[in-house]
């Protein structure tokens, strides 16, 4: 009987617990659920973009459509890559992409370490106003940018686009990199500097490791915005060697009207491969912290 | 090792000045630990001996070499900062090595530095560890580590056991002082903590609102304090003060509390003064002032008392042991030869 | 030695501080590493934007060194041209219409994504493909799904004869929702990423402080999230609609501004007005129009926000 009494109890907290329990796991099974049925709407477009890189133009014109190719090829990516400039303009926008971006990383760093460091009080409004530039309508700088290059002569200048960028890159970066670089306790490089460090090899030892997460976070979040830009090339690029991703892909869709889809689709995930794969990276990095930016000696 | 002389120097954040005009010289392998009030500007100064500060106005002479404009990484200083500034990018090893490296010392010389360090400091087993995988003292001890693989000609220290609990905080006390009798570097020390200063230092400048308060040794301060602040500030449990003047040789409180005086109050011309003794210089004697007991303390050692006399709480501590209870009648004798007096305005000794 | 402290003041007499006659090279190197983002911002954005002022007062051809300087002639052309109205209420059924669907996708995705489930980090990680992949590619997409004979969705539309065009890029009435769909697709995750970080700062033990007290998941929402989401809400939403003020991809690569004009915005306008019809002061003159109309608006959201902010603390 006293068995039976102390057992009672506990038998009927364990089925609540266990109905409790039930009831949770089931809760995440529909939250599951839904994240995914969410996530199709921002993956079937894409989803379908690479499955229809890989169908011969036949199946692209299927009805009623078929998700996969019957037969794949890669014909549109060898197309892409033997008959068209894509190649090219793949070169292009790294070139300008890479320019513009570690340009503005590096006076990012600068300009921070500056403002953090030094007190300066107009250069932190000054600073803080940058931010204001990425606020700026893109249309209204194309115009004086157009105007400008126009006059140098330097329409259809990778150098003058990527120095463009910078106004893209810049405020960008300095947004990024800002809160990284004012983590740093001071002591740290005051400790270097006592260690024997001169101010540039104290910069140059300990907050450039410390700061690793982020120059690599504004590095990459700004290539691909500049990677992903268009207004800016299509006003200040016309010569056809010059062209951007971007704005190869642009031409595609606006000069052909009928047109070859499969190619379009191709150029399509080759240039969003290196915009997924960079933040993939960039993600690693960030997670794995301050020891992913220990540096040698 | 090194001489540092402290001359004239005033430190003005703007226009608002924190220290004021203060002089004085450390000589080469003294101790020195500046201590005071939290925000009294002790770290600003050590600051401007090592450079990470700029000096307002005055000198700071190191090794008879004025250093106001040189960089700190050429006055031959190491430091030790209150949160330890480890680079937590780097090993333990890299981090003592930090130093010797950006020198440019054959490698063989920087093993066996760092090793002949951390065995001192007892961190052979730690030394490839980063610092967020240390304890609190082991990072102190790779701080002070970072320090002395230096064979710098002087050490700073800035609050460096203030982060440590209390146990900790004896023990490493102890090691820093023999590891001063060992390598004998002139040494300036920041606490706030007057019991730190008193144990460890060859000289303490006692620091207010950013002006010197008193300078001397540890028992110089304690025996002659130069004023009231320093009476209160040094010794641990705190003088006792008692406020009123001097009459007919013989010191009377408002409240009618007569004391017997020391020698130096007897010609004392009169005005108010203020009457310090401290707990251990009380005696149960039947020839002193009636107090009634409140509290008793007994920690083994020693009795502390706490009693009012005169309508004051008064703190009291016997080496012996007395049998009382709270709420007993006794009688406190001061010894006049260990009370002291101070002008009540000023605060300054008489 | 051994003074008080207002004797010890008194003193000393404070010597004439010197006012950083000589900079100290600390600081020379400080204001060293500032001056190329001076340079920068200086040529980069101050000049363009005296210039294009200074554009909007003159006759200009986009490729003729000459101007003459002609008033307000230009802002008077551009606002009585009959596109002007038209872009202007395009452009502000565009960017509010924008905004509202990416509020309404974002803030219960995000929701969403905060509570707890397996595989919740991967999930969190490629819901923010569509913000990801350039504009380009966004465009195209979409385009391609609806394009005849090819697109995937042209052929559903049809077969299920649904009530929508099944090319709505082309059509009168459904352009505008279509290049608004497409931009609110592309950048809802923004919303999504911000809403989440905001709501993990939300002390979970006042939700458990709630419910103790028998609120209902409904009243916790509206007591507990709404209001802590709402100051982020503002600033995102300012942020939104100025970016979709400013949006000129989606329409120029969807539509081109079409049909006759039925999507033509004002960044489209511009493009024309300068690159179409080569009149760069035109254009000039409605890019500072649209400056100040940008201007005003985040004047408005800045003072909701300070108020939100009020109420709040
Ligand atoms: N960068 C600064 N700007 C303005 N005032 C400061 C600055 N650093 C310290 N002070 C002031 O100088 C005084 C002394 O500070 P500090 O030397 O840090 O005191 P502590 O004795 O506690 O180490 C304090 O009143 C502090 O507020
Ligand atoms: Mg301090």
């Amino acid at each position: 009987m006293t068995a039976m009494t102390r057992e009672m109890p506990v038998l009927v907290v364990s089925a609540r617990a266990r109905r409790a329990a039930m009831k949770k796991r089931f809760e995440k099974l529909l939250f599951l659920l839904a994240a995914l049925t969410v996530l199709m709407i921002v993956l079937l477009p894409l989803l379908w973009m690479v499955a229809s890189s890989f169908k011969p133009n036949v199946e692209l014109f299927q009805r009623p459509p078929k998700i996969f190719a019957q037969a794949p090829t890669l014909e549109h990516y060898v197309e892409l890559w033997e008959f068209t400039s894509f190649p090219l303009y793949f070169l292009n926008t790294f070139l300008v992409a890479g320019i513009s971006c570690l340009a503005g990383v590096v006076i990012s760093l600068f300009t921070v370490y500056a403002i953090t460091r030094f007190e300066f009080i107009a250069a932190r409004a000054f600073a803080f106003g940058v931010l204001f530039i990425y606020m700026l309508p893109p249309i209204l700088l194309a115009l004086p940018f157009f105007r400008i290059w126009y006059n140098l002569n330097m329409l259809n200048s990778l150098w003058a686009l990527g120095i463009t960028y910078l106004t893209i890159t810049l405020p960008f970066s300095l947004w990024i990199l800002r809160p990284y670089i004012e983590a740093i306790p001071r002591a740290l490089e005051e400790a270097a500097m006592i260690d024997g460090c001169t101010r540039f090899q104290a910069f140059r030892k300990v907050i450039v490791p410390q700061a690793w997460p982020g120059i690599v976070a504004s590095f990459v979040f700004t290539f691909v915005v500049v990677w992903n830009e268009l207004l800016y090339s299509l006003v200040l690029i016309s010569d056809e060697t010059k062209r951007t991703v971007s704005l190869g892909i642009a031409s595609l869709i606006l000069e052909t009207s009928v047109y070859s889809w499969g190619l379009v689709n191709a150029a399509g995930v080759v240039a969003t491969v290196p915009v997924l794969f960079l933040f993939a990276f960039a993600a690693r990095q960030m997670a794995s912290g301050i020891g992913a930016g220990a540096v040698k000696g | 090792m090194a001489t540092i002389d402290i001359k004239a120097i005033w430190k003005a954040y703007g226009t608002h000045p924190v220290i004021f005009g203060i002089d004085f010289a450390i000589p080469d392998g003294a101790f020195v630990v500046l201590v005071g009030p939290s925000g009294c500007g002790k770290s600003t100064l050590l600051r401007m001996i090592a450079g990470l500060e700029d000096i307002s106005s005055g000198e700071i002479l190191i090794d008879d070499k004025i250093v106001n404009d040189m960089p700190p990484k050429d006055r031959d200083i190491a430091m030790v900062f209150q949160n330890y500034a480890l680079y937590p990018h780097l090993t333990v090893k890299e981090n003592m090595a930090f130093s010797l490296r950006l020198r440019k010392e054959k490698r063989a010389t920087v093993d066996e530095r760092v090793n002949r360090a951390a065995e001192i400091l007892g961190l052979m087993p730690l030394l490839d560890r980063y610092p967020k995988a240390l304890s609190g003292g082991q990072r102190q001890r790779v701080a002070m580590g970072r320090a002395i693989v230096r064979d710098a000609s002087v050490f700073l220290f800035d609050e460096p056991l203030s982060n440590l609990d209390a146990k900790l905080r004896v023990q490493m006390r102890t090691e820093l002082k023999a590891l001063h009798q060992r390598l004998k570097t002139t040494t300036v020390y920041v606490t706030h903590d007057q019991i730190e200063a008193m144990t460890m230092a060859d000289i303490i400048v006692v620091m207010q609102e950013g002006v010197i308060m008193q300078l001397g040794t540890p028992l110089e301060l304690y025996d002659k304090p130069a004023n009231r602040f320093v009476a209160g500030f040094i010794g641990s449990p705190a003088m006792n003060f008692f406020e009123g003047g001097i009459q007919a040789g013989i010191f009377v409180t408002e409240g009618g509390l007569r004391l017997p005086l020391p020698v130096a109050g007897e010609a004392y011309p009169g005005g108010s003064v203020t009457y310090g003794i401290r707990p251990e210089h009380f005696t149960v004697d039947a020839a002193g002032v009636p107090a009634r007991v409140l509290v008793i303390e007994p920690t083994g050692s020693e009795t502390q008392i706490l009693a009012e006399i005169g309508g004051q709480e008064v703190l009291a501590v016997f080496r012996e042991r007395h049998a009382l209870n709270p709420g007993d009648e006794i009688r406190l004798l001061p010894d006049t030869e260990q009370a002291h007096l101070f002008n009540s305005k000023d605060g300054e000794r008489i | 030695m051994g003074l008080s402290i207002a004797e010890a003041k008194r003193r000393a007499v404070p010597p004439p501080f010197n006012r950083r006659k000589t900079m100290t090279t600390d600081r020379k190197i400080g204001l060293l590493l500032l001056l190329p983002l001076v340079v920068l911002v200086l040529g980069l954005t101050v000049y363009p934007i005296v210039q294009v002022i200074s554009l909007a007062f003159q006759q200009q051809s986009l490729y003729s060194p000459e101007s003459t300087f002609v008033g307000l002639a230009n802002f008077n052309a551009v606002v009585s041209h009959e596109g002007f109205t038209r872009s202007v209420s395009n452009t502000f059924v565009f960017t509010f219409g924008s905004l509202a669907l990416q509020m309404a996708m974002g803030l219960p995705i995000a929701l969403l994504l905060n509570k707890e489930f397996p595989l919740r980090s991967p999930i969190r990680g490629v819901m923010l493909f569509s913000y990801l992949v350039p504009y380009v590619v966004a465009a195209m997409t979409w385009k391609f799904m609806f394009s005849d004979a090819t697109g995937i969705l042209n052929y559903w539309v049809r077969a299920l004869s649904l009530p929508m065009p099944a090319s709505p890029f082309g059509s009168l009435d459904w352009a505008m929702a279509g290049v608004i769909f497409v931009n609110s697709w592309k950048n809802f995750p923004f919303m999504v990423i911000v809403f989440l970080a905001q709501l993990q700062t939300i002390d979970r033990q006042l939700y458990e402080a709630a419910s103790v007290d028998g609120a209902t998941a409904w009243q916790q929402f509206y007591k507990i999230t709404l209001p802590s989401l709402l100051p982020i809400m503002l600033v995102v939403g300012m942020l939104r609609t100025i970016w979709n003020f400013n949006n000129f991809e989606v329409v120029f690569l969807l539509t081109q501004g079409g049909p006759i004009g039925r999507t033509e915005t004002l960044p489209l306008y511009i493009y024309r007005f300068v690159f179409g019809e080569f009149s760069l002061g035109r254009g000039a003159a409605l890019a500072v129009i649209v400056f100040f109309v940008l201007l005003i608006m985040s004047a408005i959201y800045w003072r909701l926000y300070e108020r939100t902010q009020e109420r709040f603390k």
